[in-house]
C-alpha cells in the first residue's frame, strides 16, 4: 500500500488540528461565558475568560430557575422517544423489507413524503389532535409526535434489506412465527440501525424546542431547552450567563453519548446522509 | 433502475398530498370567523371583586415580579385565584397564536407592542369592556397600539420612549455647550466631536432589520412623513419626506459619522464607554442602567445626558415608542376577573409600584406625577419622549415588511443605490405583500 509522506501527513495533521480548533472556539467561549456577569458581558461582550469564576449562574438555574425539573422532563421525554423509536420504526422497518403485503409499494413513498412534508405546514393540525385527545400540557403529548419518526423507519428499512432473507426462511422452516422471527433473529442483528436510531431520536426529542413550548401550557410540564428560554430572560434583557450556562448542562447530556457512542453517530451520518 | 411507484399508486400519492396540504392550510387560518365582531366594545365590567381563577400568561422578565402585583390585587380580591406561567418572551406570538388556533388559551395575557398587530389580527381577542379605562388617561401611541377597526382591545400597562443619550464630557471637549435640538445641530455636534477624535459620534441602529427600518420610520416622521396611511390603508415607503429622511439618515453614516457596522446590540454600552461613540440616537432608557452595570454605580450619571430626540426640518418631534398591554383571549374562561385585574393594573397606584419593582415606567400619564417619577433626569427625557411617541406600524405584515425595507436601506448605506431607488423597491414589494387587513 502507497504511504503519505510525511510532508504531505504534517499538513494534513495541521490542517485538522487547525479545522478542530476553530470549530471548538464557539465552545470554549461558552463554556468561560457561563461563569461571567452580566456586567461583564456589557463591558466587554466579546472577552474569552470571566473575570473571576463564579458559580452564580449555575446557582440561579437551578434554584431560581427551576431548571432541575425541566431537566426530568426532558429525560423522560427523550427516554420515551427513543424507546418508541427502537421498537415502532424497527417493526416498521421490518415489514417494510421483509414482509409482502398489500399496499406496501405505497406506504414507503409515504413515509418518504412525510419526511419531505416542512414541519410548520403539520404543526398546527398537529396540536389542534392532540388538544382534541385531551393530552395538552402533558409530557405524553410532548412526545407523542417523535415516538415514530420517518427518518427511523427508513433508516430501519435500509437496515433490515442487509439481514439476509435465508435466515428468516430457515425460522420459518422451524416452526416460527413472525413475532419470535422479529424478535429473536432480526432485532439482535439489528444492533447498529437500532443505535443510530436511538441516538438520532434522542438529539429530536433533546433538542426539540417549538412543539413542547406549544404543548406545555404550564411550568411543571416544560423541557430544558424552553425553560432555558424562560429562565434566561431577566430584567429587560437576557440574562446572558444564565443562558451560557444553561446551555452547556443542555449541551452534556449529547457530549456523553457522542463520547460513548462515537462510531454509531458516523453510521448514523453515513447511512441517512445527515449531518 | 425500477421506480417505487405504480401509475396508480402515483395518482393515490398525488392525493394524499394534496389532502395533507389542504389539512395544513385549514389549520393555519384563523381560529373562528364567528363570535365577537370587532365592531364594538365589550360589555362594562362591575366594581365588584374578582372572584373563580385566572389563568395569566407572562412573557419577559415581568413575570418574575408579576406575583407581587398579584398579592397586592388579592387584598381587595380575596376569592379570586392568579395562576401564572411564564414564557419566552421571543416565541410567544407562536405559542399564543397555537393556543387561539386549538382554542386552549389562557384568561389574560399580556403583549408587547411587537406581537400586538400580529395576535390581533387572529381575531382571537374580546374588544375592550366599556367605560374600564379613559383613552385620554393614557399616552396616545400605547393607546392607539392596541386599536384595529377603530376597536379598542387592549389595557395600556406600561411604556418606554427612545431619547438621544450623549456623552457630555466628550461633548464639552469638543467646545459643544448644548444637546443637539434638531437635524442641523445633530450632524454639527457630530462633526465637532469627529474633528476632535470620535471615531464614529453616533450611534444608530444598523442592523439593517425591522428594527432600522423602525428608526428610519422615526425620522420620516421627524421630517412630516410616515411609513404607512394614517388610515392603515396601504403602505407610504416612498413618499418624498421619507426619501429626504433616508437620505438624511444614510448620510451620516456616509460622512464618517456613524458607522455602517455598528454598535450591534452588546457592543452599543463598550462603544460609547470607551468614547467609539459619543451618542446613541434614538436610544432605548434601558441602556442608562447598562452603563452603570457595565462601568461601576454613578458613571451614567457623570458622563451621560439623556434629552428629546432631534427634530427634523419642520420642528416635528418624534420618538420610538414601546411597551406592553393586556389582553382578553375570546375563549377566556374567566373574562371578568381578568379584566377586573388589568384595570387594577392601569391604576396609578398600580402603575407606580410596578415602577418601583421593574422599572418599567407608566402608560398612565398621572402616574408619572408620583414623587417616585420626579428628579431623575433620564425619566423627565422620557416622559417628554412620550408625548410624541411612534409605534411601529400597526399592521400584521409590519415584521415582513420591515426586514425588507431594514435590507433595502442597507443597500443605500453600504452601495451606490439612491434613497428613493431603495424605497420604490421596498415600496414596490411591500405593496405585494399587503397591510394583512
Amino acid at each position: 500500500m502507497k504511504t503519505a509522506s510525511p510532508t504531505r501527513l504534517a499538513l494534513t495533521y495541521t490542517g485538522l488540528i487547525v479545522i478542530t480548533v476553530v470549530m471548538l472556539l464557539p465552545f470554549v467561549w461558552l463554556f468561560f461565558g457561563s461563569f461571567k456577569t452580566q456586567s461583564e458581558f456589557f463591558s466587554n461582550p466579546g472577552a474569552w475568560f470571566p473575570e473571576a469564576f463564579q458559580l452564580g449562574n449555575y446557582v440561579e438555574l437551578f434554584i431560581s430557575g427551576g431548571f432541575g425539573g425541566y431537566m426530568s422532563n426532558s429525560i423522560i421525554v427523550a427516554v420515551a422517544v427513543v424507546a418508541g423509536n427502537v421498537l415502532f420504526s424497527a417493526m416498521a422497518g421490518y415489514a417494510l423489507a421483509k414482509l409482502r403485503f398489500r399496499g406496501k409499494g405505497f406506504v414507503f413513498p409515504l413515509v418518504i413524503v412525510s419526511m419531505i412534508v416542512p414541519y410548520v405546514a403539520l404543526f398546527v393540525p398537529q396540536f389542534v389532535i392532540v388538544v382534541q385527545m385531551g393530552l395538552v400540557n402533558t409530557l405524553t403529548a410532548i412526545a407523542l409526535p417523535l415516538l415514530v419518526m420517518p427518518l427511523s423507519v427508513f433508516i430501519m428499512r435500509q437496515f433490515a434489506h442487509a439481514v439476509p432473507f435465508e435466515l428468516m426462511e430457515a425460522a420459518r422452516l422451524d416452526g416460527a412465527g413472525e413475532s419470535r422471527i422479529f424478535f429473536r433473529i432480526f432485532l439482535p442483528l439489528s444492533g447498529p440501525g437500532l443505535a443510530t436510531v436511538g441516538i438520532l431520536s434522542f438529539l429530536a426529542a433533546w433538542n426539540n424546542f417549538l412543539w413542547p413550548l406549544v404543548v406545555a401550557q404550564s411550568q411543571d410540564t416544560y423541557t430544558a431547552p424552553v425553560g432555558l428560554a424562560v429562565a434566561s430572560q431577566a430584567s429587560n434583557t437576557l440574562n446572558f450567563g444564565v443562558m451560557l450556562a444553561g446551555s452547556m448542562i443542555v449541551l452534556l447530556p449529547i457530549l456523553i453519548l457522542f463520547l460513548f457512542l462515537q462510531k454509531y453517530f458516523i453510521q448514523g451520518v453515513a447511512t441517512a446522509g445527515l449531518k | 433502475m425500477r421506480s417505487y411507484l405504480t401509475k396508480r399508486n402515483r395518482v393515490l400519492l398525488g392525493a394524499a398530498l394534496i389532502t395533507v396540504t389542504a389539512v395544513a392550510l385549514t389549520g393555519c387560518g384563523r381560529a373562528s370567523d364567528t363570535g365577537n365582531a370587532a365592531g364594538g366594545s365589550g360589555a362594562a365590567i362591575d366594581d365588584k371583586p374578582a372572584t373563580g381563577t385566572v389563568e395569566l400568561w407572562a412573557q419577559g422578565a415581568d413575570g418574575d415580579k408579576l406575583p407581587d402585583m398579584i398579592a397586592e390585587f388579592k387584598k381587595s380580591n380575596p376569592d379570586v385565584e392568579i395562576e401564572l406561567t411564564k414564557l419566552p418572551g421571543d416565541q410567544f406570538a407562536s405559542k399564543m397564536t397555537a393556543a387561539i388556533t386549538a382554542g386552549t388559551v389562557p384568561d389574560l395575557i399580556f403583549s408587547y407592542t411587537e406581537d400586538q398587530p400580529a395576535l390581533l389580527n387572529t381575531d382571537g381577542f374580546d374588544p375592550m369592556p366599556e367605560g374600564l379605562v379613559k383613552e385620554d388617561d393614557f399616552f396616545s401611541a400605547m393607546w392607539a397600539n392596541s386599536i384595529v377597526d377603530d376597536v379598542q382591545y387592549g389595557v395600556p400597562w406600561y411604556t418606554y420612549a427612545n431619547v438621544l443619550i450623549y456623552r457630555t464630557d466628550l461633548a464639552q471637549e469638543a467646545g459643544v455647550a448644548a444637546a443637539p435640538k434638531d437635524w442641523d445641530e445633530l450632524r454639527t455636534f457630530a462633526e465637532d466631536l469627529k474633528s476632535n477624535g470620535v471615531e464614529f459620534p453616533l450611534a444608530l441602529a444598523a442592523s439593517y432589520d425591522k428594527y432600522t427600518a423602525a428608526q428610519v420610520g422615526v425620522f420620516a416622521v421627524q421630517n412630516g412623513g410616515s411609513l404607512l396611511k394614517a388610515d392603515r390603508s396601504a403602505w407610504t415607503i416612498n413618499d418624498p419626506k421619507n426619501v429626504e429622511a433616508l437620505e438624511f439618515w444614510s448620510g451620516l453614516i456616509k460622512d464618517g459619522l456613524s458607522s455602517a457596522d455598528g454598535p450591534q446590540f452588546l457592543d452599543t454600552v463598550p462603544w460609547s464607554s470607551q468614547g467609539k461613540n459619543a451618542a446613541i440616537v434614538d436610544g432605548g432608557p434601558w441602556f442608562a442602567s447598562w452603563f452603570d452595570d457595565a462601568n461601576g454605580a454613578g458613571w451614567g450619571a457623570d458622563h451621560l445626558a439623556f434629552v428629546d430626540n432631534p427634530t427634523g426640518p419642520g420642528g416635528d418631534q418624534a420618538a420610538t415608542t414601546g411597551g406592553g398591554s393586556w389582553f382578553v383571549p375570546k375563549d377566556a374562561k374567566n373574562k371578568d376577573a381578568a379584566w377586573k385585574f388589568s384595570r387594577f393594573m392601569s391604576e396609578p397606584t398600580s402603575q407606580v409600584k410596578w415602577y418601583e419593582l421593574m422599572h418599567n415606567m407608566p402608560a398612565l400619564r398621572a402616574a408619572w406625577e408620583d414623587p417616585a417619577l420626579q428628579g431623575d433626569p433620564l425619566l423627565d427625557a422620557v416622559h417628554s419622549a412620550l408625548e410624541h411617541g411612534v409605534g411601529q406600524p400597526n399592521v400584521s405584515t409590519w415584521s415582513q415588511v420591515g426586514d425588507i425595507l431594514g435590507k433595502q436601506i442597507e443597500t443605500v448605506v453600504r452601495g451606490d443605490v439612491s434613497a428613493q431607488d431603495a424605497l420604490d423597491a421596498a415600496q414596490q414589494q411591500a405593496e405585494s405583500i399587503g397591510v394583512g387587513q
